[in-house]
């Protein structure tokens, strides 16, 4: 059925024609910052997307910041970008975050460079939190197409090597250096500041290493809070 | 259960009423027609294929021969695995790219014909259209009304906003 308002025909969505179990599996395609998007877009979407929320658990790039950081501790178990740069600059969202609602909040990583480019022109940050979402490990883009990406929106990809064994990873990787071995063996954060200063970056697909380091001792406290972080997000050029 | 049939075709009649003679190898990718067969075994007559009209069952004949010999994923092997990606093979890129109205029209044939990957594809298809777009740009995409009121949509930029902490 069409409807008719200021004189404009609304045919109804193709969209809408598919049953809600097919959207359902288009949503479960998407990542959590187009399904953001994509609730944004009208009332339906919005309630629908909403009423899904293991789906949206599991969908690329999201992470549930209750569940996911606990910095009042002392530990860092994982957190986004947002929240570091939060943190960091005490920025704080303005509402309590509705439990019941996907928000900026919960998107901890973009997929594409065309996300990026969203992200950039949608969610400005302030000044000084101007790096850009990190792009995660990711069946979907190999590492040249990352790199390709990446100069397209105008950010270089960098790789770390751990500089004991030659392990490279990037930043999810270094920074879950548990997955990896030797930072989770003694605990405590200075034990794994340490262990971080044993990595180096690898600008990627530039044929060698910058042998400069990702952490420096005078940079130990910020590990509480952003900077050390700030040095392994991707960073623009 | 009836004997397994040996027959080389099945007839397959679309909605409109249209008849396209089809190898069984072929119509078998659907899960619903293979079941059909193995519980019918020979059938002469043209299986009724009701929700889908002649364009769409052959476009998805046209899918269904190229895939004819892929291996048929095992059953419960499951969802987690197929979703780990969204790339799109680049035949399959090629035969999605047709209007909104037949894209769609293809995921529900493959939906009621229960063929999985096909479904997979036009899922993903949809989903990659989506990817990088504002709000905005999906309302025009999909020809979807902005139904918020001012409240709402006032919730919703406060949500995703960042103040300085006071």
């Amino acid at each position: 059925m069409s409807t008719v308002s200021n004189n404009t025909i609304h045919l109804p969505s193709p969209l809408f024609k598919l049953p809600p179990e097919l959207r359902l599996e288009i949503y479960s395609q998407s990542s959590a910052f187009t399904l953001l998007q994509l609730s944004h877009v009208c009332r339906k979407l919005r309630h629908e997307i909403n009423g899904y929320p293991g789906m949206i658990s599991k969908t690329y790039g999201y992470s549930d910041p209750q569940t996911s950081m606990s910095m009042s501790d002392g530990k860092i178990k994982r957190a986004t970008s947002f929240q570091a740069k939060a943190m960091a600059f005490r920025l704080r969202p303005t509402l309590v975050v509705n439990p019941h609602h996907l928000s900026i909040y919960y998107v901890r990583f973009l997929q594409s460079a065309a996300e990026v480019k969203l992200y950039r022109r949608m969610y400005p940050m302030p000044e000084k939190a101007t790096d850009i979402l990190m792009e995660k490990p990711n069946l979907d883009f190999l590492p040249a197409q990352r790199y390709e990406e990446a100069k397209e929106v105008g950010v270089s990809c960098k790789h770390y090597v751990c500089a004991s064994c030659g392990f490279c990873g990037d930043f999810g990787e270094v920074f879950h250096s548990a997955m990896h071995g030797p930072g989770r063996t003694k605990g405590g954060i200075e034990d794994r500041v340490q262990k971080w200063l044993e990595w180096e970056e690898d600008p990627c697909m530039e044929n060698h290493y910058s042998k400069y380091r990702i952490g420096r001792p005078g940079q130990i406290r910020a590990f509480n809070s952003f900077n050390l972080w700030g040095k392994c997000v991707w960073v623009p050029d | 259960m009836a004997t397994p049939s040996t027959q080389a075709t099945v007839k397959l009649q679309s909605n409109d009423n249209v008849v396209i003679e089809v190898e069984r190898a072929i119509a078998e990718r659907s899960v619903l027609i293979k079941n059909m067969l193995e519980d019918c075994g020979e059938v002469t007559d043209a299986i009724p294929i009701s929700n889908v009209n002649e364009s769409i069952l052959r476009k998805v004949i046209e899918w269904c021969e190229h895939h004819k010999n892929d291996p048929v994923a095992a059953e419960n092997e499951n969802d987690d695995s197929r979703k780990k990606t969204t790339d799109i093979d680049e035949w399959d890129q090629k035969f999605m790219n047709v209007d909104q109205e037949m894209l769609f029209e293809i995921i529900l044939a493959a939906n009621f014909l229960d063929i999985k990957p096909l479904l997979d594809t036009g899922c993903k298809t949809v989903a990659n259209m989506i990817k990088g777009k504002s709000p905005e740009e999906i309302r025009k995409l999909f020809n979807i009304q902005n139904d918020f009121t001012p409240e709402e949509e006032e919730q919703i930029r406060r949500e995703n906003e960042w103040a300085e902490d006071r």
